[in-house]
């Protein structure tokens, strides 16, 4: 036999009002297969006051504080996974940024004068660099020292 | 009794990136510790005048994919501290690493469920039922003074080598699992009889010696201390010249 239900997580579109809700119609019809509906369901019937009788029987069978309830809990659920998102969108752009940085420093360790640079407090502190600007920096700071050292010898030499 | 010797092994084959990961990695612990014994593995062409500034031994290893584990087999150490090259020392713990082994033989960090989301494969099939990979080679301690685990590191090497090369491969296993070291890994501590008393530990608080730096801070997080050693296995830049 034939038979319809509704779902017991519909919510209001407007919390206020009252008067728009989303709902889900499930439909066994005679062999038993199931359908499942997804339903935008006003008060009204467009433009008349004649009241939607889909929408006064979910409100009927589920009750409007059961109705509230689910359309609090949904505002609080999609505003946590917001924020998840959020978190996991900045944390993913960070660890790229990180994977950036570190092949970069590479890059930078393996320029001649970086690579044979002996101030390991310098090299530490570039190796250590949390971004290219910061990083590019103090290998400047590393190549300034070998030009000065490489003027040194050679005035040492004149 | 004899205080047990012991030391880092880093190497480096197969690809030149990984040359130049290694020093770095080697001088990031020699800026928290520099008087740490390092050997550093790596293929004769590879080697430049840093590699005996940075560390205090070199060893040459052929172009293997997997030469790391010949080059743990090869460590001069008794207590010995494998790190892969493609990680960073950002932490002054290092220095401690060797106290972690306590009673163990071996030591890896863990793949759990929780991290799921950044490995590759860890679930598969075999002919008893469903399994799961449980270590990570990306830090590896072990006690070279005791025969047992000179064997067990020996036979990773020789099964991975095996495995790799298509000369061994056991019935009921996917294709797939081959290429990963972790399967004769997973074999040796799960059914070689000879192992089954091998005491393979995991690092306390493991994250902080193996951070990958693809995990979600928010909810992937050492407890007890900052990283020590952070894993970019994710996204570097493995097969292009650095240079």
């Amino acid at each position: 036999m034939s038979s319809r239900k509704w779902m017991d997580n519909a919510f209001w579109e407007n919390p206020e009002e009252k008067d728009d809700l989303t709902c889900i119609l499930e439909i066994e019809d005679d062999n038993g297969k199931q359908i499942r509906q997804v339903m935008r369901l006003k008060k009204y019937i467009k433009d008349s006051d004649e009241l939607n009788p889909d929408f006064t029987e979910v409100v009927e069978v589920l009750g409007e504080e059961l109705i509230t309830k689910n359309t609090e809990d949904r505002i609080e659920r999609k505003k946590s996974e917001k924020e998840e998102r959020r978190i996991r969108d900045l944390e993913h752009a960070r660890s790229r940024k990180m994977e950036k940085l570190f092949n970069h420093k590479m890059e930078v360790f393996e320029i001649e004068e970086i690579k044979g640079c002996k101030n390991r407090k310098l090299k530490a502190k570039l190796r250590r660099a949390k971004s290219q600007i910061e990083c590019d920096l103090y290998a400047m700071m590393i190549l300034k020292e070998h030009i000065e050292n490489e003027e040194k010898v050679s005035e040492g030499k004149d | 009794m004899k205080e047990k010797t012991k030391g880092i092994v880093v190497v480096a084959s197969n690809k030149p990136n990984f040359y130049v990961m290694a020093l770095q990695l080697i001088d990031s612990i020699r800026d928290f510790d520099e008087d740490i014994n390092i050997t550093l593995v790596c293929e004769d062409w590879m080697e430049d005048e840093r590699a005996r500034e940075f560390a205090n031994n070199v060893i040459h290893c052929d172009g293997h994919y997997r030469a790391k584990i010949w080059g743990m087999t090869q460590s001069p150490y008794d207590l010995t501290m494998y790190i892969d090259a493609d990680m960073h020392c950002e932490h002054e713990d290092i220095s401690k690493c060797f106290d972690e082994l306590g009673d163990h033989d071996v030591m890896f960090s863990a793949l759990t469920d929780d991290r799921s989301y950044v490995y590759a494969e860890r679930d598969f099939d075999t002919p008893d039922g469903p399994a799961q990979f449980h270590l990570c080679g990306g830090v590896c301690l072990y006690d070279m003074s005791k025969p047992i685990v000179r064997e067990f590191i020996q036979d990773w090497w020789d099964l991975t080598r095996r495995q790799m090369d298509k000369q061994w491969w056991p019935d009921g296993y996917a294709e797939s699992l081959r290429s990963w070291d972790q399967f004769s890994l997973w074999w040796l501590t799960n059914k070689e009889e000879k192992y089954k008393d091998l005491s393979v530990g995991i690092f306390k608080d493991d994250l902080r010696w193996n951070y990958y730096n693809a995990f979600k801070p928010s909810i992937t997080f050492p407890e007890t201390g900052p990283v020590i050693l952070r894993h970019y296995s994710c996204g570097i830049n493995k097969d292009d010249y650095i240079i």
